[in-house]
């Protein structure tokens, strides 16, 4: 399906940040970048570069289409439920 | 060793703190009259009275365009781009072309106030404009190119910290920071413009009437907006 992208990248760095227990200093020191960005990004004002998606999906070893999506990211709820339907069928 | 002088000049995170983004928007607010008001006193348009007040009017913004400029925002302007990360390397160059923006926009409404104010004068004020008051247009000019991009920055950036603000009911007017940067400007622009163009007129008009100085007997009559009419009659009532 063709989505309509509005200049957005959505991210989960917030979500993973904070589940790790990281400040926005440890995360922009470990990916090279200023604490603002990190700050920015996190809020959505800002759209991180390809490199730098790679390497804080990198630095949370996780695929970069779990981290940035042009699409809002679903709950972590709707996605277990959609997983436990797949599972079911 | 350049990458430890930039350093210092790095952004701390209470430098985007909701208050001193704040403090820095009041004292752009007070330090953009600063440089028009001083072009208005070395004009000579304001009586002697006015003249003192205006100058330490003048004087005071001054002190408030010196505090910007030394602030480390201010600051990552002359940063080269290899001692900033993307974010501000993108924010830098938002922030001029938004300068550029307004500035195109100000020359386009200038060009026009004067075509205009020559079709009414039916003489070209550009074209009599004195060296002086060339020089204060381009004075101003320089001091904006460089302001602009600071105050695109300091307007249009939301604090780092203003999430819980918003959370608690405030920071609404956080959503058109850009807007009412830009009419800052413009008020403090075409009020600044009105005045000068005035002077130009003014002064081109004075010119006029001193053609007659050889001459016993001046007639200034007005005329319209702002033709003024000088006749010259001398002893022989020519």
């Amino acid at each position: 399906m063709l989505y309509i992208y509005n200049n957005m990248i959505h991210n989960r760095v917030k979500l993973l940040r904070t589940e790790r227990g990281l400040s926005r200093k440890d995360l922009a020191d470990a990916v090279g970048v200023n604490f603002q960005t990190i700050g920015y990004l996190e809020r959505g004002d800002y759209n991180a570069s390809l490199e730098l998606a790679f390497k804080i999906a990198d630095y949370f070893e996780l695929p970069i289409d779990m981290v940035f999506s042009p699409r809002p990211f679903k709950s972590m709820a709707e996605e277990l439920a959609e997983l436990k339907a797949k599972a079911a069928k | 060793m350049f990458a430890s002088f930039f350093k210092i000049f790095e952004l701390k995170e209470k430098d985007l703190s909701r208050n001193a983004l704040l403090r820095f928007r009041i004292f752009t607010i007070l330090a953009i009259p600063a440089f028009p008001l001083i072009t208005l006193v070395e004009l000579g348009t304001l009586s002697d009275g006015a003249k003192d007040a205006v100058m330490i009017a003048a004087l005071i913004s001054m002190v408030f365009f010196v505090l910007i400029g030394l602030s480390r925002i201010a600051n990552r302007f002359w940063t080269p781009n290899r001692y900033m990360d993307e974010w501000e390397v993108r924010l830098k160059q938002s922030s001029m072309s938004f300068a550029y923006q307004l500035i195109l926009i100000a020359v386009v409404i200038s060009v026009i106030v004067f075509i205009s104010i020559d079709w009414m004068q039916s003489e070209a004020v550009l074209l009599n404009l004195k060296a002086n008051q060339m020089f204060w247009i381009f004075a101003n000019l320089f001091v904006m190119i460089i302001f602009l991009p600071l105050i695109y920055v300091i307007w249009a950036l939301r604090a780092i910290d203003s999430d819980d603000a918003r959370a608690k009911g405030g920071g609404a007017w956080y959503k058109k920071p850009g807007m009412i940067a830009a009419a800052l400007v413009a008020v403090c622009f075409l009020s600044f413009f009105g005045v000068f163009v005035a002077d130009a007129v003014h002064d081109m008009n004075y010119d006029y009437a001193a053609q007659c100085e050889s001459s016993r007997v001046q007639s200034v009559t007005n005329k319209g907006l702002f033709k003024v009419d000088v006749e010259c009659f001398t002893n022989e009532g020519e």
